[in-house]
């Protein structure tokens, strides 16, 4: 009786995971539970909002870039399968690797990070017309000094 | 030859009154989301308060009367307004836009505006005393500014979830901030304060917001006798340096992913007699070094204490009683030292006030929790109650578990009447009286 | 089924000593977790580790109660013979299940009463105590739904001592053995994997439904942490209320249905 339980319940799961297994969709944000796994705070700037799809489709979210980053450097990249980050025109999800980033201390984000994603170095120049920035390439995200942590 | 000068003088109030509607045509902020078209709708209502804010000499004082101002406002110098008893100032704008300035006073008034009621900009030494807001879209945003006191300033926000309201009061890249005695209801962050310096926020009230005071990238704060309830998060202090957080009430913070007091990445903060209670978890510590917490009261929450990288923290003689978990950390723990505990089993048979065997505070359900939020559903079931009996049984020799040694026995007077409840003692008596009959009845 | 029956059936459970052992030790413990609550611990409506405590007095005792009396009810029904006669008689075995069913929560309400009159009997020499609302609202549910599951597994079972054996059976698998093995299984699974099992769980087992239950109507569905939120949401609107019944209702009817049809396919064999 419990072992048939057992079978059920351990079939349910391999079911559930065998499920797009290859396919990491970002999921929507929800901002009345979400909350970053980093810094705890609520996600209610969606359109700032950062989450990684786990290879076991877990999905982490975070309030900001800066988080994001974080966290990678604390599990690194291996269970990881793949990383959104909201481009700052459409709302869209980007895969991180693929957008492009734009710093200043003026720049206001949620953690106050001061990095913004966008779709292609176009639309990132674009914007920096009006915004004076700097662009950061992806490989300096994870090296990238986050924040005004001043007593660090 | 005295009518002729009553036509005179009513001829030329009236062409005061034509002119305001020259002057709002560019006060609109940049980031409203009102559409811009919108008229302001002066049916036959006399709107004269820039009017008279201009005609006001530099550092000079305005009365207002008692009925509604409608439009917004700009002030650029310094002045003090003073409302008297019904003074409102009904924007579908905002409604007070203060910059580049210094010494302005606002006092006694009621704000209604669609956008923000007072921004600020660059003003150095501001002081807003018995203003009541009702918040739309936010309440009082400052920016680059200095010596601000805030005093009985009450703020209201609409229904509906906070995920779609503003913050209150927002502060950020100033210097000196007072607030005291502020009631604040249903909106976002009660404070919003990012990257200010020396904060003091006294005997404020703060109900149903999502966080009520979250302070970020901000030194020298001190936050005192503040009640904090029913919100997402009471205290939401993150990134900051000199923190000193005492006798505050922080209670009834326990909807989803509720948080009485979170501390996230800060320094050199001394947190002592205040009360947390009835919140899904008490206090939530995060990579915070040199922090004292003591002389605390935890009762009946969640979640008392639960603590990441935060091995310097200190709990000294606080009292924990009715929480379902005493604490849940990561490795790296906390330290306890001479705490009262409700659930503390142990004796003192030499009666020194200390218990003679020490106090296991985490058990490994709540290092469960931690790990996998989804495990919060099986909160003290029955068989989780089970497995946490089994559990502190067999934890000796684990290095992660938090232990105090030295548990205070002292219990905390609960002072509950011995007296008889003679309505009640009368009613379970008749009920018994008539159980018992039916009983014999039916044999 | 006639009133007589059932105040029959009523009587012979009344004078049954494990019935009144069982009342006396749950008075005692009911009791005393709401003195300490009362005692101890400062007025809240929250969900503490008081609130936590008689709830789980609740979910732990009572089902343990019913499934051992009820199951062993119907077995000796049927080793002393009495099934038997009643067979003899032009009466249907629905009925006999019904009229077990009705004296089983006639019987535990009046326990549970006698239980409560106690409880405040002592409380009131300090001062009056109260009584949460939810516990009995908890116990009427507790007793419709289990009442009806001891009655089924009354009619599996062969004896007394098989009655017995399985009613504790499914009453440890109820209260522990379950959640610990969607424990067991989250620590290998993916949370979101993990999230739907609880999910599947809460609708899969009646005392977790209930247990459920109590965080839904006392609207404190948040104590149980985000991962309900979807699925909490659905059950305060008013259709999820009506499902929530609806559910609720069908562990009793397939209960008390399959103890019928089990109870009727062995008398014709027998």
């Amino acid at each position: 009786m419990k072992l048939w339980k057992w079978l059920c319940l351990l079939l349910f799961v391999f079911l559930l995971t065998a499920c797009g297994e290859k396919a990491y969709k970002p999921r929507e944000i929800n901002p009345e539970t979400d909350v970053c796994h980093i810094c705890n705070m609520s996600v209610t700037s969606i359109d700032y909002a950062a989450q990684v799809v786990l290879k076991n489709n877990d999905i982490v979210v975070f309030d900001d870039l800066g988080c994001l980053m974080e966290y990678i450097k604390q599990n690194g990249e291996q269970e990881i399968g793949a990383a959104y980050i909201r481009d700052m025109n459409s709302s869209n999800w980007l895969d991180i690797k693929d957008a492009s980033y734009v710093y200043s201390a003026d720049y206001w984000t949620p953690m106050n990070y001061g990095v913004l994603a966008f779709a292609s170095e176009q639309e990132a120049k674009e914007y920096m017309k009006e915004n004076p920035g700097e662009i950061v390439p992806y490989e300096n995200l994870l090296t990238f000094n986050w924040g005004v942590h001043e007593h660090e | 030859m005295i009518k002729i000068i009553r036509i005179a003088l009513i001829s030329m109030c009236c062409a005061l009154l034509m002119m305001p509607f020259q002057v709002f045509a560019h006060t609109h902020h940049q980031e409203s989301p009102i559409p811009k078209a919108k008229p302001n709708v002066q049916t036959g209502e006399k709107n004269t308060l820039q009017k008279l804010i201009d005609a006001t000499e530099p550092g000079g004082t305005l009365l207002l009367e008692g009925r509604t101002y409608r439009g917004t406002v700009i002030i650029s110098k310094p002045i003090t307004i003073k409302g008297s008893k019904d003074t409102k100032i009904a924007s579908l704008d905002s409604a007070i836009t203060i910059s580049n300035t210094n010494n302005v006073v606002i006092e006694d008034l009621m704000i209604q505006a669609e956008n923000i009621a007072i921004i600020g900009e660059k003003v150095d030494s501001l002081q807003l005393k018995n203003i009541q807001v009702e918040q739309r879209k936010a309440g009082i945003q400052l920016t680059n500014s200095s010596g601000i006191t805030l005093k009985n300033v009450d703020i209201t926000g609409e229904e509906g979830h906070f995920s779609t309201k503003g913050h209150a009061i927002a502060i950020y890249k100033s210097k000196g901030v007072q607030a005291a005695d502020c009631d604040i209801w249903r909106v976002m962050d009660g404070f919003y304060l990012e990257q200010v310096d020396n904060i003091t926020l006294k005997t404020n009230s703060i109900k149903e917001g999502r966080y009520a005071v979250h302070l970020m990238y901000s030194d020298n704060v001190e936050v005192t006798t503040n009640k904090l309830e029913s919100n997402m998060t009471g205290l939401m202090i993150m990134v900051a340096n000199n923190v000193s957080i005492y006798e505050n009430q922080i209670t009834k913070n326990n909807t989803l992913n509720s948080l009485g007091v979170y501390l996230y990445d800060d320094e050199d903060v001394d947190f002592h007699e205040n009360l947390l209670s009835e919140n899904t978890v008490a206090m939530s510590i995060e990579n915070t070094q040199k922090m004292e917490v003591s002389n605390n009261e935890f009762s009946t929450n969640g979640t008392a204490i639960q603590a990441k990288k935060s091995e310097t923290l200190q709990l000294v003689d606080n009292q924990f009683f009715g929480n379902i978990l005493t604490m849940r950390t990561d490795q790296k723990g906390v330290q306890l030292h001479h705490n009262f505990y409700d659930d503390y089993a142990g004796k003192d048979y030499d009666g020194d006030g200390i218990g003679d065997t020490k106090y296991i505070a985490t058990n490994s359900f709540g290092q469960w929790m931690v790990r996998k939020p989804v495990y919060q559903y099986f909160i003290e079931t029955p068989s989780v109650v089970i497995l946490n009996l089994m559990d502190t049984e067999v934890t000796d020799g684990d290095t992660a578990i938090q232990i105090d040694e030295s548990p205070i026995v002292m219990k905390k007077n609960t002072s509950r009447d011995i007296s008889i409840n003679v309505w009640q003692l009368g009613c379970s008596l008749v009920v018994l009286i008539a159980i018992l009959f039916a009983r014999r009845k039916l044999r | 089924m006639s009133t007589q029956m059932i105040l029959l059936e009523y009587k012979q459970l009344l004078r049954s000593r494990w019935i009144q052992i069982v009342t006396i030790l749950f008075a005692i413990v009911f009791t005393a977790i709401l003195m300490i609550q009362h005692l101890a611990m400062p007025d809240t409506t929250g969900f503490t580790r008081q609130t936590a405590s008689l709830l789980n007095i609740l979910l732990f005792l009572l089902p343990l109660f019913m499934l051992t009396i009820g199951s062993m009810n119907i077995a000796s029904d049927k080793e002393s013979g009495w099934l038997g006669l009643l067979r003899t008689y032009p009466l249907n075995m629905g009925n006999y299940v019904l009229t077990k069913y009705i004296a089983f929560c006639l019987v535990f309400s009046g326990i549970f009463l006698f239980v409560v009159t106690i409880a405040f009997l002592v409380g009131s020499f300090f001062g009056g105590i109260k009584l949460p609302l939810f516990a009995i609202g908890i116990t009427a549910i507790i007793i419709l739904i289990f009442n009806a599951l001891s009655i089924f597994v009354g009619s599996i079972a062969k004896s007394r001592l098989h009655a017995l054996a399985l009613g504790l059976g499914v009453w440890s698998v109820v209260t522990l053995v379950w959640n610990y093995i969607v424990m067991a299984i989250g620590t290998i699974t993916a949370e979101h994997v993990l999230q739907k099992i609880v999910i599947l769980s809460i609708h899969m087992n009646p005392l977790e439904w209930i247990r459920y239950g109590y965080f839904v109507f006392s609207k404190q569905t948040a104590v149980l942490g985000p991962a309900l939120y979807g699925v909490s949401k659905f059950y305060t609107s008013y259709v999820g209320f009506l499902f929530f019944l609806f559910i609720s209702l069908m562990w009793i009817a397939f209960s008390l249905l399959g103890a019928k049809i089990i109870l009727t396919i062995r008398g014709k064999r027998g």
